[in-house]
């Protein structure tokens, strides 16, 4: 009797090839496709297949799909940098200029991480807008919703604590205005800023904080939610996207995720990773002089993502600028998908036909209505000296915040009657005007203030 | 329900606010012009901005009788010239922004620039220190075109005592001749707010006094002792020039918010010389980063103007 011999058809390349997946490749048939994600290690953070609507661009944009490939981006860059950086006072510095001069790639290295650093703050928040304007945090997805705003939170946090690492004039002076914010806080504010700041000051304690706080306390953190929110988009599955009239734009059949989205995805991740790499290598990261703390840059301004917060604090007593704002901006934030919802509107662009008309006003309102606003304070309304026997606190601070919150109810009243609006389609026009609002005073912050914070036109910003 | 409460909350703030303001300014509109023209003159930060200033103010006025003496700009000006007055008391919260050797540049709450005066440093550093980026309440005076600290108390509660109740300058040990040495001080321009274009170059005939790790030390031809920074360490001290004490020095540089920024310093005897900056007066130290890089939306510290 012979024994029983592996049959061996193949030549040994081929059979370590087979090897490392465990099912046949390629796919013959759909079950062979399904099986493939659900025995991939990486393919398994999707469902096997998915409803054939949602693959559209036009519904996300790819934007959560390319917030994941630039944490991948500054995950890879971030620690190569870190062979080139020690986190000191004395070194920071001259290791930047090293890299840039002597590191192979060192320049493109710092501007990739740089420059996807920067893109993820602005990706995130579009995100976080496409998922507003398509209702696609309706329940059951609410608390993903929640998780967004976390990870939101979690990647200005390492922007800020990046910002520093160059200890460059920039650096220093941005972290000194941004963290100064923070002492605004009533009891526990100057504590906790010395406590982040290793002191009273941005000083070489800053810089070992910021440091660990940016390699490793932030990424992991990010990584442990982003990896919660992705579980809980394929447990939830994506909303289904619908056109404006309700119907569904195609038959909601379901296909396999290989190839169908896995496809996409690959090529959508291929190009942005081209472009950016592209930009990186034309454009490089700023690097100023090195820091010093003896000597302020005029006008000292924080990152850009803080500018619409730097700006608000010009306008109101730092307690209402800096704390009671973006603390109830936040908690509506995250409260949003809480609110009741028209069931009819997940999943539709804007809601419903009123709901983009009332859009399109509510952007042109947040266009007026925030620069008038800013010049009335700048040059005519001046709240303290009218009101000399109130504290400040009071005078420039719940004074006009009281009068803010009744013009948005106002706001809210008219668009509600004028369009014959349901609460949902008015309370995404209210959204809409805020966030318009914040940009626009993130704009003047950054673009439209001089030397002393002081307001410039458009004809003296180009001059 | 609660919403109903909320719209009420706001609607009798507002009407309260309204109110407070025409309680505020009636009386004070027809009693007296002046106050109001006083508040136009120093636009973002009248004492009774803040709370505690308001009463120092209240207090000064009342032992000095100053109020009247604001009404005309010439009988201001003339008082300028004498040596105890200071003005207006006046008080802020402030952000050190730069500190020079009689005075510093500070930011007020809503970002307007202004420099205070506060005598010589060695008598305030020796009963504290003052940092850029510190917020600090500033009790003080102004006269109309200078503020001079008379206090200054630090976020943890440090007190900085400048100058009396009245005025008078605590390191001089009397009044007689405090104002004269300000304005003095004033005049050389080395505190005062110098905006330059990168093209005015100066060039100073100078001493080296010392040789540091930072830069030298130099007294110019007319007497003036100034401490150069040079930027960073290695980047001038790899171009290989030994500077000693005593040696004759060509410098050309800029005056710059108050700092002198070296662009060259040539050793007259040798003609060796070490290159710091460009003629735009950019740091050569910063690498090639800087020149090619357009810095996006990160932008300049110092808004380009030029
Ligand atoms: C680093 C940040 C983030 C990453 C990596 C990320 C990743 C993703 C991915 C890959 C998806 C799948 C669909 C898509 O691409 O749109 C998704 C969906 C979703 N994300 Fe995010 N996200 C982030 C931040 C946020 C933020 C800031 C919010 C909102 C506050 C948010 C809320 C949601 C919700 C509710 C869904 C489900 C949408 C639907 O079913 O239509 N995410 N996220």
């Amino acid at each position: 009797m012979t024994a029983e011999l592996d049959p061996r058809p193949e030549a040994l390349p081929q059979r370590v090839w087979d090897s490392v997946q465990r099912d046949q490749l390629p796919p013959v048939d759909d079950r062979d496709r399904m099986r493939l994600v659900m025995n991939n290690l990486v393919l398994h953070i999707h469902p096997s297949k998915v409803s054939k609507p949602t693959l559209r661009f036009t519904y996300t944009w790819g934007l959560g799909g390319l917030s994941l490939l630039l944490i991948a981006i500054l995950a890879g860059t971030g620690v190569l940098l870190m062979f080139a950086y020690t986190p000191s006072p004395d070194q920071a510095y001259s290791d930047m200029l090293a890299l840039q001069s002597t590191v192979w790639y060192g320049q493109l290295l710092r501007n990739l991480h740089h420059w996807s650093g920067n893109l993820l703050v602005v990706v995130t928040f579009l995100h976080l807008l496409r998922v507003f304007f398509t209702g696609g945090f309706r329940t059951p997805r609410e608390f993903n919703w929640v998780l967004g705003v976390a990870m939101l939170l979690l990647v200005v946090a390492a922007n800020f604590t990046g910002y520093l690492l160059p200890w460059d004039q920039l650096a220093y002076w941005a972290v000194t205005v941004g963290s100064s914010l923070m002492s605004y806080v009533p009891l526990v504010g100057e504590p906790l800023r010395n406590f982040l700041l290793g002191g009273p000051e941005v000083s070489g304690a800053t810089l070992t904080n910021f440091y660990g706080l940016h390699v490793a306390i932030i990424p992991l953190t990010l990584l442990g939610i982003a990896s919660f929110h992705i579980w809980r988009v394929r447990k939830d599955t994506l909303s289904i996207p619908h056109n404006v009239d309700g119907s569904l734009p195609e038959p909601n059949t379901k296909v396999t995720t290989v190839p169908h989205l896995v496809s996409r995805e690959f090529v959508f991740a291929l190009v942005m990773t081209g472009l950016i790499l592209m930009w990186s290598v034309w454009v490089n990261a700023p690097l100023e002089e090195a820091a010093n703390p003896d000597h302020s840059p005029n006008p000292a301004k924080a990152a850009w993502y803080f500018m619409g917060l730097q700006e608000l604090l010009l306008h109101f007593h730092p307690t209402f600028g800096a704390i009671v704002i973006p603390v109830l901006a936040l908690v509506a934030l995250a409260l949003i998908p809480y609110q009741r919802f028209d069931l009819s509107a997940e999943g539709i662009w804007f809601r419903s036909r009123r709901g983009r008309q009332m859009a399109v006003v509510a952007v042109i309102a947040g266009l007026v209505l925030t620069p008038a606003l800013v010049l009335l304070d700048e040059y005519w309304l001046d709240l303290p000296e009218l009101l000399p026997s109130l504290p400040t606190i009071i005078a420039n601070g719940w004074v006009p915040l009281a009068a803010l919150l009744l013009g948005l109810l106002g706001f809210y009243e008219i668009m509600r009657r004028a369009f014959r609006a349901t609460a949902c389609e008015t309370r995404q026009s209210l959204f809409i005007l805020l966030v318009v609002g914040f940009v626009v005073l993130t704009v003047i912050g950054v673009a439209f203030r001089g030397e002393g914070m002081a307001l410039m036109w458009p004809w003296e910003v180009l001059s | 329900m609660w919403k109903k409460a909320i719209v009420a909350v706001l609607v009798l703030t507002i009407a309260a606010a309204v109110v407070v303001a025409v309680i505020d300014n009636l009386p004070s509109a027809s009693a007296a012009d002046q106050p109001v023209a006083e508040a136009t003159a120093v636009p973002t930060a009248t004492g009774n901005r803040f709370g505690a200033g308001g009463q120092a103010a209240g207090q000064a006025a009342g032992q000095h009788g100053q109020d009247n003496q604001g009404s005309g700009a010439a009988v201001q000006q003339e008082l300028n010239q004498s040596v105890d007055n200071v003005g207006e008391a006046w008080s802020a919260a402030v952000t050190v922004a730069e500190l020079g050797d009689v005075g510093m540049h500070v930011t007020l709450e809503d970002g307007t620039p202004l420099y205070i005066e506060l005598g010589p440093s060695f008598f305030w550093q020796e009963q504290g220190t003052l940092e850029p980026g510190d917020i600090v309440t500033v009790d003080g005076f102004y006269n109309g075109d200078q503020y001079h600290a008379a206090s200054i108390t630090k976020a943890d509660g440090t007190l900085l005592a400048l100058r009396s109740e009245t005025g008078q300058p605590l390191w001089s040990g009397g009044a007689s001749n405090a104002g004269g040495a300000q304005h003095g001080d004033q005049a050389n321009g080395g505190t005062g707010e110098v905006q330059v274009a990168p093209e005015d170059w100066v060039t100073l005939d100078a001493t080296v006094l010392t040789v540091n790790r930072n830069g030298l030390t130099i007294e110019s031809a007319d007497g003036e002792t100034l401490a150069l920074s040079f930027g960073k360490a290695s980047f001038w001290q790899e171009q290989a020039v030994q500077f000693a004490a005593g040696d004759a020095v060509t410098i050309q540089g800029f005056w710059q918010d108050g700092q002198f920024q070296t662009g060259q310093v040539t050793k007259v005897a040798t003609g060796e010389r070490i290159l710091l900056r460009d003629p735009n007066g950019r740091p050569l130290w910063g690498g090639p980063g800087r020149q090619g890089g357009n810095g996006g939306q990160g932008g300049h510290s110092a808004p380009v103007t030029g």
